[in-house]
C-alpha cells in the first residue's frame, strides 16, 4: 500500500487524475491539444511581494562587480585548457597519436623540469606486454642543453615468472649542476678565503658540480608472501665528477684533492640484498588514500667492490615506518625512522656515495645539504584529508649525519618542519605533493614531489 | 495565453505599505488547475547538440561555479512551470504518476520497460564502446537489431552498480521523470560477438579507433562475472530520436521554442532535490541528462524535444564507495567551506558522515545508510544550478512526492534490480524507507504540509501530511481559519477546528465573498507544538456550475 491512498489525490485535485490517469506505456499527448497553455503559462500565482532589489544588495554587487572580473579573468587560462582538453579529446588524442591501439606499446615525447637542472625534453618507449606476460620494456632519452642528459632503460619479466621479477637497467646520466655542501653537520657560513679540506672542516657552502653516472644493472625481486619481498641487486658504475659551470664551481670553495673520485672518477661494482615488509594498506573502502594504516620495514646490506683500485666498503640501511590511523578521512600520523651508513672512512668512500639529508629527506633543507658517513632521520607527519583526493600535512623531520656510529648523539640535531599537500588519484594512486618547509636553521623551501617520499629512501652509489 | 492574461496581480495594496500584508497580494484565474502544458509543438530542425564536456563541466560547475556566484550575491525566486494548485503539469520533463494516481507494485517493478528486453533475443553484436563517462561499457545490439547500452559491475563490487541503476531507474519513472528502459540482464561473454566494423569511442562519442576481441576482453576481464562465468549487465535501451546532450543547468535551449522557462527555475528540476537525497543520486555531470529530438508520435513528421534522466548506476551509496569518498552525498567534491573547515581545524571538526556502515551484502554499497542521511544538508557530487536555486516549498513538492510510496511499492523497485541476496533486497527497501520518513520528518516540517484542498458549500476540507504520514498525532493539531475577499479584506473572524482523527479535515462553515464570482481566500494556520505554519486557498465559484471550487493554493 502507498502511504497515501489515490482517492484522497483525486479529490483533491479535482480533475487531474481524471485527466492525466497513469498507463503503463504514458501515451504522449497529442502535439497540439486544444486549449493547452505554453509552458510558463500554467498559471500558477506570482507572488507580488517577492523582495526586490535591495539598496543594500545592489551596493554589494557593485562593490564585488571588480572582484568577481579579476575571478573570471583570472580563471580563463585554466577554462581554457580545460575546454581544450574536452574539446579535442586530448588525452584520448595522445594515446591515439603515441600509442598502437592496444596502448601496449608508444613512443611518446617526455619534458621534466628540476629545479637547479632546468627543462629537459626527449621521448620515451615502452612497452607493457612483450612476451605477452605484462613483460615491460621502457627506453628514455632526455636532453636539457649541455651536460644535461639523460638515456635510460628498463626491463622486466612482468608476471612470467610468477613470484620472481627479473629486472636489467642501464643509464647513462649527465646533471649540470649537483649540490655540494661540504661534508659534516656544519652550519652553512660565508665563503672561505682559501679553499677548504672537507674531510677535516665540515664548513658549508653551496658549491656545484657536473655529475655523469654510466651504470647497468639486474635485480631479482621475490614476492615472498603478502608483502614481503627480497630483493637481490648487483651492477656496475662509472661516475665522472667537474666543476659546474653553472653556479659556484665545488673547487672554488673545497680541494678536489681531498674530494675523493672528484677528479679522476668512481668505478665500482655492488651487489646488494634487502628485505622488505610492506604491510601498509588503505585503511578503509572509504579512504582514497593508498597507506593509511600498517607498518614498513626493510632493510639492506651492500658491499662496493671498487673497480678503481679503491678501497672496497659496505653500505646498509633501515627504513621502518608506522602508520597510525587516527580517524576516517583519512586523519593519521605517519613515523618514519630513515637511517643509512657506509663502514669505509670519508677518505676512502667517494664523496658522492656518502649518505645524505635534505630535500626529501630532512624537509626544510636543501637537497643533498648534509652528507657523512651516517645519515639518520625521524619524521613524524600528522595527515587529514581536505576534499576528495586532497590531503593537507604538517611534518616535524628531524635528524643529521654523523661521522661515526660512536658519534651519534642528539647535539645539533637539524630540525625542518612545515606542511604540504598531496593529491591523489581515484584509484588511490599518488600523483603530486607540494609543500612548503622551513628548519630551526631557517630559509624557506618550497618543493613539488612527483613519487610519494615515503615509498622512497636515498640509493647513492 | 488568455489564462495567463486572467492572472490579476492585486500589487496596488502592497506597494503602498511599509509592512507585508497579511495576504499575498496573489490571485488566481477562476479556472481549472492546468494539469498539461504544450511544450510539443513542432521543432522542424534539431536544435544544437550539448557537447559532453564533463571536465570543463565540472571545472565550471565544482572548482570556479561556487566562487563566481557567491561574488554575485544571488537570490532565489520562486519557481516557475507550477500550476494554480501548486502542482508540476504533464510537460516533455515531467508526467505525474505516483503524484495522482497509486502505482501497483508490478507496475514499478516494470516501470518504462515496453518489451520483454535483450535477455531473450541472443546473440548481442557489440557495435562499438560506450561513449563518454569514465565506466566500462559497450554499444551492442541483440538478436532483434534493437540497440541497447550495456554496463558492467566492477569486479570487486558484485551487482551494486548494475543494481543501484535500475531500482533508481524504476523509482525515478514513478515519480514522473522520462527514463530509459533499464534492466539487469546476463550473458555469457560467448554470446557476445564483435560486428566486424565495431568501434571504440571516445569521451564525445566519436570513434577513434577499430575495437577488436582482444580490446573486448581485456575490458571484460575488469568487470565481474558470476560463478557460472556468466556476466550480469545493466542494459539500457537506446532512446529514441537524436541526441541533443544534456540538458543545459541554467537558462534554456535558445533553437528549441518549447523551452521557455529557464530550468533552473523550473519545478520539476528543482523539486528533484529531495527525491535525489532520498536515493543518493549524487552523480549529477552532464551525463545525468540527456535531451532527445524525437518524432512526434502523432504527427511522424513533425518532431519535439524530450527531456530524460540517465544513468543511475551511482546511486544508492555507490559513488561513495567506489570513490572511497564517504562525503559524497554529504559535500560537493570541491566544497570550499568544508576544504576551509577541515584546514584550519587540522580535520578535527565532527563530521556526519562514515559513522554507521551498511552490512556486507551483495549488491548493498558500504555507505548507503539511513542513520546518517540528513535531507536538507545532502548535497551532489558537484553543484547543480536549480537545487542551488531551490526553495523550500520545491523541496516540500518533491518529498511529497517520495512520500507517495509505500514500502511494497519501494520493494518492486528493488526487486528490479534482481540481487542476488535477498537480504540486500530487504537491506536496502528498509534503508530507503528510513530514508523516506527523514524526508518527510525534514520537508514537512517546513512548509505547512497541508494538501489535497477541495472546497464545498461550507467549508475547505484538506489533509495534514504530518498526520496521515504518522510525524504528528492528531490530537495534537489545530487550524486557525480565516478568510478573506478578492481584495483582501477579512470576512468574518478566525474559526478554530482540530485535525480530524483520520481522513481529510474539514474547516469549520467559512463566511464567503458574496461579490462576482465569490472570490474568496480562505488562510489556514496550522498549530502544533514545535510548528506553526500557514496556506492560503483560493476559491471561487465555478463559472458554469456555480459550485465552490479551489482555483489556487499559495504556500507563503
Amino acid at each position: 500500500m502507498a502511504h497515501r491512498p489515490c482517492h484522497a489525490v483525486v479529490r483533491a485535485v479535482g480533475v487531474m487524475c481524471l485527466l492525466v490517469g497513469v498507463t503503463r506505456a504514458d501515451p504522449a499527448p497529442p502535439s497540439e491539444p486544444i486549449d493547452v497553455p505554453l509552458p510558463g503559462q500554467e498559471n500558477g500565482g506570482v507572488d507580488a511581494n517577492e523582495p526586490q532589489e535591495s539598496t543594500a544588495r545592489a551596493i554589494a554587487r557593485g562593490a564585488l562587480f571588480v572582484p568577481r572580473l579579476a575571478v573570471e579573468i583570472g580563471q580563463l587560462p585554466f577554462e581554457g585548457a580545460v575546454y581544450l582538453l574536452d574539446r579535442y579529446q586530448l588525452d584520448s588524442l595522445y594515446y591515439r597519436t603515441f600509442y598502437n591501439d592496444h596502448r601496449t606499446f608508444g613512443i611518446v615525447p617526455t619534458a621534466a623540469y628540476q629545479t637547479g637542472y632546468g627543462l629537459t625534453a626527449g621521448a620515451e618507449l615502452v612497452a607493457t606486454d612483450v612476451l605477452g606476460e605484462h613483460e615491460h620494456l621502457a627506453l628514455d632519452a632526455l636532453y636539457g642543453g649541455a651536460y644535461s642528459e639523460v638515456v635510460s632503460g628498463w626491463a622486466d619479466s612482468g608476471q612470467r615468472l610468477g613470484r620472481l621479477v627479473l629486472r636489467v637497467d642501464g643509464d647513462f646520466i649527465r646533471r649540470p649542476r649537483d649540490p655540494f655542501y661540504g661534508i659534516g653537520n656544519g652550519d652553512l657560513g660565508p665563503r672561505a678565503e682559501m679553499t677548504v679540506d672537507p674531510l677535516t672542516s665540515d664548513a658549508a657552502y653551496p658549491t656545484y658540480l657536473r655529475y655523469q653516472e654510466l651504470r647497468v644493472a639486474a635485480a631479482a625481486d621475490v614476492h615472498v608472501i603478502d608483502g614481503l619481498r627480497v630483493i637481490g641487486r648487483v651492477e656496475a658504475t662509472s661516475l665522472a665528477f667537474a666543476d659546474s659551470t653553472m653556479a659556484t664551481p665545488v673547487t672554488s670553495v673545497y680541494a678536489p684533492d681531498d674530494l675523493v673520485g672528484f677528479e679522476h672518477g668512481v668505478e665500482h661494482a655492488y651487489g646488494e640484498l634487502e628485505v622488505r615488509w610492506d604491510r601498509r594498506r588503505p585503511a578503509s573502502i572509504l579512504e582514497s588514500t593508498q597507506h593509511a594504516t600498517g607498518w614498513l620495514a626493510s632493510g639492506f646490506a651492500g658491499r662496493v667492490h671498487r673497480l678503481d683500485g679503491g678501497a672496497d666498503f659496505t653500505r646498509y640501511g633501515v627504513d621502518v615506518q608506522d602508520y597510525l590511523h587516527l580517524g576516517l578521512g583519512p586523519r593519521m600520523l605517519v613515523l618514519r625512522l630513515l637511517g643509512e651508513g657506509v663502514t669505509g672512512t670519508v677518505d676512502q668512500v667517494p664523496f658522492n656515495e656518502l649518505p645524505r639529508l635534505g630535500g626529501d629527506f630532512l624537509r626544510g633543507y636543501p637537497f643533498e645539504r648534509f652528507r657523512d658517513r651516517i645519515a639518520v632521520v625521524g619524521t613524524a607527519q600528522y595527515v587529514w584529508d581536505l576534499m576528495h583526493f586532497c590531503n593537507a600535512y604538517l611534518f616535524v623531520d628531524a635528524g643529521r649525519v654523523y661521522t661515526s656510529l660512536d658519534a651519534m648523539t642528539l647535539d645539533r640535531v637539524r630540525v625542518g618542519y612545515g606542511v604540504g599537500i598531496d593529491v591523489h588519484a581515484e584509484d588511490r594512486g599518488f600523483l603530486f605533493e607540494g609543500r612548503l618547509g622551513s628548519s630551526l636553521d631557517g630559509g624557506l623551501v618550497l618543493s613539488a614531489a612527483f613519487n610519494p617520499i615515503f615509498d622512497q629512501r636515498p640509493r647513492w652509489r | 495565453m488568455s489564462m495567463m492574461r486572467d492572472t490579476i496581480l492585486v500589487a496596488a495594496a502592497a506597494c503602498s505599505c511599509t509592512a507585508a500584508p497579511v495576504v499575498p497580494a496573489v490571485h488566481f484565474p477562476d479556472a481549472p488547475p492546468v494539469t498539461l502544458v504544450d511544450d510539443r509543438r513542432d521543432v522542424s530542425a534539431p536544435p544544437e547538440v550539448t557537447p559532453n564536456f564533463n571536465r570543463l563541466l565540472f571545472y565550471d560547475r565544482a572548482v570556479v561555479g561556487p566562487i563566481l556566484r557567491a561574488l554575485a550575491l544571488p537570490r532565489s525566486s520562486r519557481a516557475l512551470g507550477v500550476n494554480a494548485l501548486d502542482e508540476v503539469p504533464d510537460s516533455t520533463w515531467f508526467t505525474n504518476r505516483i503524484g495522482v494516481a497509486d502505482l501497483s507494485p508490478d507496475e514499478i517493478r516494470t516501470g518504462p520497460l515496453t518489451d520483454e528486453g535483450p535477455e531473450l533475443h541472443k546473440p548481442w553484436t557489440i557495435r562499438s564502446t560506450k561513449p563518454g563517462g569514465a565506466e566500462l561499457g559497450f554499444v551492442i545490439a541483440d538478436a532483434r537489431g534493437i540497440k541497447y547500452l550495456m554496463k558492467f559491475d566492477d569486479a570487486d563490487l558484485p551487482e551494486i552498480e548494475t543494481g543501484a541503476h535500475v531500482v533508481v531507474n524504476r523509482l525515478l519513472w514513478a515519480c514522473g521523470y522520462n527514463v530509459p528502459e533499464d534492466e539487469i540482464a546476463y550473458v555469457r561473454p560467448s554470446e557476445l560477438l564483435l560486428a566486424p566494423d565495431a568501434t571504440i569511442k571516445d569521451g564525445l562519442g566519436r570513434s577513434i579507433q577499430r575495437l577488436d576481441r582482444w580490446g573486448v576482453d581485456q575490458r571484460l576481464a575488469k568487470v565481474w562475472h558470476t560463478s557460472d562465468g556468466r556476466l550480469r549487465v545493466m542494459v539500457s535501451r537506446w532512446l529514441p530520436g537524436t541526441s541533443l546532450g544534456g540538458a543545459p543547468v541554467s537558462g534554456v535551449r535558445g533553437d528549441d521554442p518549447n523551452d521557455r522557462i529557464p530550468h533552473e527555475r523550473r519545478r520539476d528540476l528543482r523539486g528533484q532535490y529531495p527525491i535525489f537525497a532520498w536515493v543518493d543520486h549524487v552523480d549529477l555531470n552532464g551525463g545525468s541528462f540527456l535531451d532527445m529530438w524525437i518524432p512526434d508520435p502523432h504527427h511522424p513528421q513533425r518532431h519535439y524535444v524530450e527531456h530524460y534522466r540517465i544513468d543511475f548506476g551511482k546511486s544508492l551509496g555507490v559513488m561513495a564507495s567506489t570513490g572511497h569518498y564517504p562525503q559524497e552525498g554529504h559535500v560537493y567534491s570541491v566544497d570550499y567551506p568544508d576544504m576551509a573547515r577541515s584546514l584550519v581545524t587540522f580535520g578535527i571538526a565532527r563530521r556526519p558522515w562514515g559513522q554507521h556502515l551498511a552490512p556486507a551484502l551483495t549488491g548493498v554499497a558500504t555507505t548507503f545508510v539511513a542513520e546518517d542521511f540528513d535531507p536538507g544538508a545532502w548535497h551532489p557530487d558537484i553543484p547543480y544550478r536549480p537545487f542551488e536555486e531551490a526553495d523550500r516549498f520545491d523541496k516540500f513538492w518533491g518529498a511529497r512526492l517520495v512520500a507517495r510510496f509505500g514500502r511494497d511499492q519501494i520493494h518492486a523497485a528493488v526487486e528490479a534490480g534482481q540481487f542476488s541476496d535477498p537480504r540486500a533486497v530487504e537491506y536496502l527497501t528498509d534503508t530507503l524507507v528510513a530514508r523516506q520518513r527523514a524526508t518527510e520528518a525534514y520537508w514537512f516540517s517546513r512548509v505547512n504540509p497541508l494538501v489535497d484542498f477541495a472546497a464545498d458549500e461550507d467549508s475547505v476540507c484538506f489533509d495534514d501530511l504530518a498526520i496521515d504520514v504518522g510525524l504528528v498525532p492528531a490530537a495534537a493539531t489545530r487550524y486557525e481559519v480565516t478568510s478573506y475577499d478578492a481584495r483582501m479584506r477579512p470576512l468574518g473572524g478566525v474559526a478554530a477546528v482540530g485535525a480530524a482523527a483520520s481522513g481529510p479535515t474539514c474547516t469549520p462553515p467559512l463566511a464567503k465573498s458574496t461579490a462576482g464570482d465569490g472570490y474568496t481566500i480562505v488562510k489556514i494556520e496550522t498549530r502544533r507544538s514545535g510548528f506553526s505554519g500557514h496556506t492560503f486557498v483560493h476559491l471561487a465559484r465555478d463559472p458554469s456550475s456555480g459550485a465552490w471550487h479551489v482555483i489556487g493554493v499559495w504556500r507563503p
